[in-house]
């Protein structure tokens, strides 16, 4: 847990050191994830949740100041999410709700340049997802794939159904009724964050679960 | 339709008849016995916001003085690439309630000759005469030497409601006369006349039409980056007269009109759904293109002969191209690949289909003989991502959206891939669409994000042979334009 927290407050300092390429992000997420992996599953840490998350927050302001986007301003696009999760693995206790989601499991993934594969990260992410519809089997979810803004306008929106539909047949694998999942691409119409920085583009790559 | 016939001559000045005229016939010229837009000529009573732009209201005369000595054809088609210097002289105000909008002509005329890739206007400052002066009496002489090769020369008057502009061209190095008209139009309408008399200019001396009288469909937007309000609108070519078709409650993208421009066709993403939207614009009625459950569809534009769209469709996680009959409603698949086919255009004459791909690496632009089955792949850089072909009305280009080492382009290149040539870059460019004339782009620029949240995007025009980039003034930010065809003729 300390050391989570170092690579928090460390990381805003990485990036603004780094030429803003996007491998440099790349590269900061893999250090955060591998830190973050020998620690803790960053899914078997609800207990860390409120206390990191206050920590990220300080840490994030520097940044945030720069995007001025606060919610998600970290060099790592997981954010805070990385610390929710459920103690064991089926039990979820928030609830059949959006917010329920987003504690026990996370209500997003994020996708590498131009690309709608999983990687283990986002995988494990909607295996949660999977054992969290199943734990609430009347529970409908949309789910939202967006692009960052370095494509055009029309390939953004294929790219995004594309994103969408991996997730959507992942979980078919998993066994989720198709009739409980819907998907809609948004392409680079709906960013989470504004503006045009590696980091920016990481977390508006992404894929977000709405509980209808 | 309110006609005012006048059976007097127009042409009142005695200097002008001095002048070189070979014959001067009386013609009149009235738009709406024309074999133009029957369509629109019969709803045009229901139209206000679409029909403004038109021509209908022109109550026109003329005398015209045909002196066909000296025709100029200018770049296009014939490849040179020069532009014909012309002086556009302040047109002299009638009396003093004429003034102000003697100036504000002049300044349209002038802007939209100048932004044609055809003409050259000469600086102002370097006429040797006024208005006044010149149709009293023209120094050759002086004109001679000056720059300028052609003169458009005239005069704007108001009285009441209406305005009246009576114009004048000569070549300054025959010393010749080549056309008097006179126009009227109600004086709300003062800039479609100026926009009518700068594509006779165009006509009459670079042979080809203007595309002044021509509209613009774009997506007006607002709002911060991460809370976008994108509505429907459309403008004048030179960015005036905006007006909103949607109201932003959900995001609209990529406005196309049908060949016809009585119809638009534009994506929506609402309530879950991408789908592609048909819109009549005098009726305001719109249905959805494509029900299929499950299936997205986005990118749509009108087939050259108006019967049908091409689109993109995805289902399941592939999108491949789609064509629909509108008639039948019969749907068509033009792409059966893996990979992502999408932004497709069809050519002028009907038989092939431009459209991007990644089944290689990244994007390229393919064309497809829809004949044969057979496609090519016509981009050729693999460090280059190609992607938005649109097929320009002539027919003799593609233009397409280029992303090399994250630097955007819009360029132009021969169907066949040749030729390539780059008109404008920036952080992101993209959406080029074709002047009706296919002289010119216009495309979205949108600058590098500060990350205040705003997001500042524009569209531009550039034309083929200068290469003179201009900003369209919008009053708000703005995307993916789309110019309409033609919406009058000389």
């Amino acid at each position: 847990m300390l050391k989570r927290t170092a690579i928090a407050i460390f990381a805003p300092l990485v990036l603004a050191a780094c030429d803003p390429e996007v491998q440099a992000v790349e590269q900061d997420l893999v250090v955060a994830e591998t830190t973050t992996t020998q620690t803790t599953p960053y899914y078997q840490q609800q207990t860390v949740l409120g206390q990191s998350q206050g920590q990220l927050g300080v840490a994030g302001q520097q940044y945030a100041a720069v995007t001025g986007q606060s919610a998600y301003g970290l060099t790592n696009p997981y954010g805070a999410q990385i610390s929710a999760s459920a103690v064991s693995s089926t039990q979820f206790s928030n609830g059949p709700s959006q917010s329920g989601l987003r504690a026990d499991v996370g209500d997003r993934i994020f996708f590498t340049t131009d690309s709608s594969t999983l990687d283990p990260r986002g995988t494990g992410v909607i295996d949660q997802l999977g054992a969290w519809m199943r734990q609430y089997p009347s529970t409908r979810i949309r789910i939202e794939g967006h692009a960052d803004e370095r494509g055009t306008r029309d390939y953004n929106i294929a790219l995004g159904d594309s994103r969408a539909t991996s997730i959507r047949n992942r979980l078919l694998q998993l066994g989720i009724s198709a009739d409980r999942l819907t998907t809609v691409s948004y392409g680079k119409e709906r960013p989470v964050a504004s503006g045009s920085t590696p980091t920016v583009w990481a977390q508006n790559r992404r894929a977000v679960f709405v509980v209808l | 339709m309110r006609l005012r016939l006048s059976t007097s001559p127009v042409l009142k000045k005695a200097s002008i008849s001095d002048h070189k005229c070979d014959a001067q016939d009386t013609i009149l010229r009235n738009l709406d016995t024309g074999q133009i837009w029957p369509h629109f000529r019969l709803t045009t009573s229901v139209l206000v916001a679409v029909m403004r732009a038109i021509f209908l209201a022109f109550v026109l005369f003329l005398v015209t003085a045909a002196t066909a000595s000296a025709q100029f054809r200018i770049g296009i088609g014939g490849g040179a690439r020069s532009t014909m210097p012309i002086a556009v002289l302040e047109f002299e105000p009638a009396n003093s309630a004429s003034a102000q909008h003697a100036r504000d002509f002049t300044k349209v005329v002038r802007q939209n000759l100048q932004h044609s890739g055809t003409f050259t206007v000469v600086n102002g400052k370097d006429y040797p005469q006024t208005s006044a002066e010149f149709l009293s009496q023209p120094d050759w002489r002086a004109w001679r030497k000056s720059d300028a090769k052609v003169i458009v020369t005239g005069d704007v008057s108001v009285s009441g409601s209406t305005v009246q502009a009576t114009y004048h061209i000569y070549y300054a190095n025959s010393r010749t006369h080549k056309l008097s008209e006179m126009a009227e139009v109600r004086l709300s309408q003062w800039r479609e006349l100026a926009h009518f008399v700068s594509d006779v200019v165009h006509l009459k001396v670079a042979g080809i039409d203007g595309h002044y009288a021509s509209q613009i469909v774009f997506i007006a937007e607002d709002g911060s980056a991460t809370s976008r309000v994108k509505r429907l609108a459309i403008m004048d070519q030179d960015g005036h007269n905006i007006r909103y078709l949607s109201d932003g409650s959900s995001i609209v993208l990529t406005p196309r009109f049908s060949p016809e421009g009585d119809e638009i066709t534009y994506t929506e993403i609402n309530s879950g759904r991408v789908r592609v939207i048909l819109r009549h614009l005098v009726t305001g009625q719109q249905e959805v293109l494509e029900t299929a459950e499950g299936t997205s569809t986005f990118s749509p534009r009108f087939s050259p002969d108006g019967r049908g769209i091409v689109y993109s469709l995805a289902l399941n996680g592939n999108t491949d191209i789609y064509y629909m009959d509108l008639q039948t409603r019969a749907r068509e698949r033009l792409t059966m690949d893996a990979s992502a086919e999408t932004s497709p255009s069809i050519s002028p004459d009907g038989r092939k289909v431009a459209f991007e791909s990644d089944r290689t690496s990244g994007q390229q632009i393919y064309v497809l003989d829809r004949q044969t089955g057979k496609v090519k792949r016509i981009s050729i850089q693999d460090r280059a991502r190609y992607a938005t072909p649109v097929w320009s009305p002539d027919g003799q280009w593609i233009a397409f959206t280029r992303i090399k080492d994250g630097e955007f382009a819009i360029g132009i290149m021969r169907p066949d891939g040749t030729t390539e040539q780059i008109l404008a870059t920036g952080y992101v460019v993209e959406s080029p669409t074709w002047s009706p004339n296919s002289t010119a782009l216009a495309f979205a620029r949108q600058e590098r994000q500060t990350g205040d949240g705003t997001v500042k995007t524009r569209i531009y025009a550039v034309d083929l042979f200068e290469r003179r980039e201009w900003p369209l003034p919008t009053t708000s930010e703005a995307s993916d334009p789309a110019w309409s065809p033609r919406l009058a003729r000389n």
